[in-house]
């Protein structure tokens, strides 16, 4: 017995060393997790990253090791990564994954409020000190926001052919649709003129109805709680369920309509939305240049982007961009130093998103700032470059207007704030009213944004209304609007 | 313990050292991680670990008692494994028994590789097959139709997905079940079926008084192990085929599934573990008291 | 004697009808996924899948075999897992069931319940993870995804069942005859409790390759995905492109030309090929009267 129980502690330990890593790196290297959207790392990935280090090491004395992960499996990971503890230096954070607020309350993202605009200047002033106020909780900040398009604009994906031809036969034009209702008329000429399409309007975005109807979120956009962006803080501003008010409620009676009328796939609730087949959807986030985007997501075909709300920095959005520092991270300052770099070198940040030139892409002989692609590349983080700090240092390709960066910074300068930009709930007190909320809006949302519920819908929708209502909303909408009213109160 | 023999302590010795690899390997593996089992009751906070975070009671738990579905999700549970154990069972060993009638080779490698075939679609693809026959455009839709004039909507009709879970489970299960029923009854003594036959027993005689009760065993422990897993359910089985459409949750939400879909969005490990307690608790009740029981009925089907 | 044939067969009916049944229930899916998986995407995208491709097409498999060197890689990777893994498990679980299902061993009903009773209580994810990455360094090796699945309880109680149908007289006889325990799980046990070790096994074999999670977690080096994972992953691509475009707030789009339906199917047909054709070996030992009591000392 005894012998045996010697052997079990000496092959214990053995695995036990098996996890020690010796070798002493003299360099810091900074380990970055982010997003892309393909499956496989790209081949080159090594190459690119010993070219970027080169650069890194003369510039801030540290090095970079990169990890893209799957956008379909980065929740996944990064959950583990962060439950666990695991060592990571940067990760890429918002509301819509790896949430982060909830890794804040978690203790995992490193407090850089004295840190981050001695060791990240630029990146830290280019974005508005308001914007920054809506991810600072307590007075802390632990993340720094991306530069892209900022503000959120909803808008309407068409496919061009088919809409010149239905505004020359009816006089029809974008600038004519102001509201979500308006390209009723585009879907039913569609509807006659292919009554075999199956798929004329993929069903309402989520995300595009509540920046369509102009709602801003104070927890997140599945559940209830917001302001309207018109509101004044002056009058005092009331937040509401948003799922019970009148402008949703006619929302989902069009929808009902609209599915009834055939615009709307039969089988919308097992058939995911064919973009490459689809006329026309909605977008959440119209911008200068999206037409270059939908291009790819349609297929190849020549779409339209027709923007119908006004462009507004909406709290619940425009901050969540963010790359966060992890709390075990050995050296934040060089960490802050990098992800400034990335903002102010434009050769570095190309090099992270399109690779080497003659490897992965050529510069345009004629257009300055031009680049095509190499083919069969596998190298290319294009569709994801707004999380590196500054997209506008990206090089253009092909379908993008050479002023897309120009029309961009525009817009960010000139739209409108929220409200409440700047507002931070705090949500600890009604945990369990935001899970059963989220259950509620889980289960119904989808029927009511396809419009199936058909004669049933005003019974159903008020069965949604209730079971919020059960789930606890009237604490939540309590909770949050104690919270403004002090928060108001306070500036 | 009682006072055991010299010979009795070198067969225990060296039945023990047979058990060492296995039992090491579990200590390890599993005894080791259950610590965290710990993490249940605390606010958990991953740089503080789970003994350095918050001790907060019994709060992890009321994501699972005090949700707005707790009904549904525990009695769909419950319902759908009560159901499995005892319709899983029976069309398990019926297959069983058919199968062991058969001598023909050939036949038995067909039936036999057509038993494992459900076993090997992926979830995934069930859904995509379950689809081409229940959707608007669907086989079986298309069917009715033409039968009954009415064109039904099964994905937002939940009651119709009692029914399709439960044929769909037995797709899948049933036949790799039979085979652990064959392989016990291929292991037994041919001798009495052989003596049987002589004294004029009939097919279906030797099934009930010779099969049957050789595979008591067999049942009762496959049963007792379903029992300890009253409270959890197979994800895949229950996520896929419906594609989490949520008009289908009334029937066909479960414990798991739920907690998934909460754990998804939120994230919070602790929620998790708590509910995998609460599984573990009333598993191993059910588990002990079943196994009290069988222990003074048959003694030698008792798990331990 | 064709009456006697003709009686026989209507005999055998209540028999081969239910059998047919259950057997076309199972085979006439499978079907469909080979069907599926040789369609063209629009045809299954508006239809739905048939018995037969309605339009012919090699297209989804071509998309696969882009990543021929990748799958084959994977292949040889879930091959080696799956072997080792088996040979490795029936090595430690053969010997665990035989010793417990002796019920003059003491410590066999303590034993059962240690191993048992990890079946309903875990530590869960996050201390498994930190286990194996940590403090035993098994992260991104190919033993990760041996090693944790080894033993499991379900099979060793279905083990010690085969066990326990062994007559004790015979290991009697043999320890009479000077055997150790270990010789007579050798001679004695396992040639009787045959069939059920090989069904065990074969579900062992298919636990390693059907396995779904353990790569996703511990493995990040590509180099190191068996097959199921691979296939997975360009799986859950798919479905998450088409669910998630939306949630990112328009942020993430999705590619125009993957046959995003057959694509699934044709992954289904390359990921369990092989293990249908292991089955056919294992088959052997499903005959009845192979083994059944031929072994007496």
């Amino acid at each position: 017995m005894k012998k045996f129980c010697l052997a079990l502690v000496m092959v214990l330990s053995v695995f036990a060393f098996m996890g020690c890593d010796n070798k002493e790196d003299d360099v810091f290297t900074i380990e970055y997790y982010y997003i892309m959207s393909g499956t496989f790392v790209p081949t080159d990935l090594a190459k690119v990253q010993d070219e970027i280090n080169e650069i890194l090491i003369e510039k801030i004395d540290a090095k970079v090791n990169l990890h893209p992960i799957s956008a379909w499996s980065y929740d996944e990971r990064l959950n583990i990564i962060i439950n666990a503890s695991d060592y990571f230096d940067i990760c890429y954070t918002s509301s819509w994954t790896n949430n982060y607020f909830r890794n804040v309350s978690k203790e995992a993202y490193y407090d850089i409020t004295d840190i981050v605009a001695e060791y990240a200047p630029n990146l830290y002033q280019a974005i508005d000190p308001l914007i920054y106020d809506s991810i600072t909780i307590d007075e802390r900040l632990y993340g720094v926001i991306n530069l892209q398009v900022l503000p959120r604009t909803a808008g309407y994906t068409v496919e061009k052919e088919s809409w010149d031809a239905y505004c020359l036969e009816t006089g029809f034009s974008a600038d004519m649709v102001q509201d979500y209702t308006d390209i009723e008329g585009y879907l039913a000429y569609v509807l006659e003129n292919d009554p075999d399409a199956y798929n004329i309007l993929v069903p309402f975005d989520p995300a595009g109805i509540v920046i369509g109807l102009g709602f801003d979120n104070i927890y997140g956009m599945q559940y209830p709680g917001s302001i309207s962006v018109t509101d004044d803080p002056s009058d005092g501003i009331t937040v509401v369920n948003q799922f019970a008010t009148d402008d949703y409620r006619d929302l989902f009676r069009t929808a009902v309509e609209w599915y009834e009328k055939g615009y709307i796939n039969e089988d919308v609730l097992t058939e995911a939305a064919d973009y490459t087949l689809a006329y026309s959807w909605m977008m959440s986030t119209w911008k200068p240049g999206a037409e270059a985007e939908e291009f790819k997501r349609s297929g190849n075909r020549e779409m339209l982007c027709i923007p119908f709300s006004d462009s507004v920095m909406y709290n619940n959005w425009t901050g969540s961009n963010i790359n966060a520092i992890s709390t075990n991270s050995k050296n934040p300052e060089k960490c802050l130093e990098f992800l400034d770099l990335l903002y102010t070198d434009k050769e570095m940040y190309n090099m992270l998103v399109f690779g080497l030139e003659g490897d992965h892409y050529t510069k345009d002989g004629t257009r300055e700032n031009y680049i095509t692609a190499v083919e069969n590349t596998n190298y290319s983080f294009a569709d994801v470059g707004w999380q590196f700090s500054n997209q506008f240092n990206s090089y253009l390709t092909e379908y993008q207007d050479e002023n897309v960066w120009e029309d961009t910074k525009t817009i960010n300068e000139n739209a409108e704030f929220s409200p409440i930009m700047g507002f931070v709930f705090d949500y600890s007190e009604v945990e369990l009213e935001l899970a059963n909320c989220y259950t509620v809006y889980n289960e119904y949302i989808n029927s009511l944004l396809y419009g199936i519920f058909g004669t049933g819908f005003e019974t159903q929708y008020n069965k949604f209304l209730q079971k919020l209502e059960i789930a606890g909303v009237n604490s939540i909408l309590e909770e949050m609007q104690n919270q403004l009213d002090a928060w108001l109160a306070s500036k | 313990m009682k006072k055991r023999t010299k010979h009795q302590r070198k067969q225990d010795r060296e039945l023990f050292l047979l058990c060492l690899p296995t039992t090491i390997k579990t200590l390890i593996f599993a005894y080791i991680p259950m610590v965290g089992i710990y993490m249940a009751f605390v606010d958990y906070k991953p740089s503080r670990g789970v003994f350095g975070s918050e001790f907060v009671g019994l709060d992890n738990f009321r994501y699972l008692f005090q949700s707005i579905d707790a009904q549904r999700i525990f009695s769909n549970t419950i319902f759908y494994n009560v159901l499995f154990i005892i319709l899983g069972t029976i069309v398990s060993v019926t297959l069983a028994l058919l199968l062991f009638e058969i001598n023909n080779k050939v036949a038995l490698k067909v039936v036999q590789t057509s038993f494992f075939l459900p076993y090997f679609i992926s979830w995934i693809l069930v859904s995509v097959i379950l689809q081409s026959l229940l959707d608007s455009t669907g086989l079986l839709t298309n069917f009715i139709y033409s039968i009954t004039g009415t064109k039904i909507s099964f994905y937002t009709t939940p009651g119709y997905w009692r029914l399709i879970i439960v044929l769909v489970y037995l797709w899948k299960s049933a036949g790799v079940s039979a085979i652990i029923f064959y392989a016990t009854l291929i292991s037994c003594d041919k001798s009495i079926y052989e003596a049987a036959e002589i004294d004029g027993a009939s097919r279906w005689q030797k099934m009930l008084y010779i099969s049957i009760p050789y595979l008591k065993r067999m049942i009762i422990i496959t049963g007792i192990m379903s029992g300890s897993n009253i409270l959890r359910s197979d994800l895949g089985l229950f996520f896929y085929p419906t594609q989490d459409i949520a008009n289908l949750y009334p029937t066909t939400d479960v414990i798991d599934t739920y907690i998934w879909r909460i754990l998804r969005k939120s994230g919070e490990f602790k929620v998790g573990t708590a509910v995998g307690l609460v599984q573990g608790v009333v598993g191993l009740g059910l588990t002990l008291l079943a196994n009290k029981i069988i222990k003074k009925v048959e003694p030698s089907a008792a798990l331990f | 004697m064709t009456k006697i044939k003709l009686k026989k067969f209507v005999g055998n009916t209540p028999i081969y009808i239910p059998l047919l049944i259950f057997t076309l229930f199972c085979v006439v899916p499978f079907v469909v996924v080979i069907s599926g998986s040789f369609s063209d995407n629009a045809s299954v995208v508006s239809n739905g899948v048939r018995l037969v491709p309605q339009v012919f097409s090699l297209t989804a498999y071509k998309v696969i075999f882009a990543f021929f060197s990748k799958i084959t890689r994977a292949y040889g990777v879930a091959i080696f897992v799956t072997v080792i893994g088996t040979v490795l498990n029936l090595v430690i679980m053969v010997p665990f069931a035989f010793a417990i299902s002796k019920r003059e061993f003491t410590f066999g009903s303590k034993l059962t319940f240690l191993i048992y009773f990890t079946v309903m209580f875990s530590g869960g994810l996050i201390p498994t993870y930190i286990l194996i990455k940590r403090y035993l360094g098994l992260y991104d090796t190919v033993w990760v995804l041996i090693l944790p699945l080894l033993a499991s309880p379900a099979y060793i109680v279905l083990l010690r069942v085969f066990f326990q149908s062994v007559p004790k007289a015979l290991y009697e006889s043999a320890a009479i005859d000077g055997a150790s325990e270990f010789q007579q799980l050798i001679h004695v046990g396992i040639p009787l409790a045959l069939p059920g070790i090989a069904a065990i096994a074969f579900f062992s074999m298919l636990m390693y390759w059907n396995d779904p999670y353990t790569a996703i977690i511990y493995i990040e080096d590509s180099e190191l995905f068996p097959i199921q994972i691979l296939l997975t992953q360009m799986t859950q691509y798919i479905n998450y492109i088409k669910s998630n475009a939306s949630a990112s707030g328009g942020l993430i789009s999705s590619p125009a030309d993957i046959p995003t339906t057959t694509i699934l199917f044709a992954l289904g047909i390359v990921a369990s090929g092989p293990m249908i054709f292991v089955f056919s070996f294992f088959q052997k030992y499903f005959i009845k009267g192979l083994t059944a009591g031929s072994i007496k000392e």
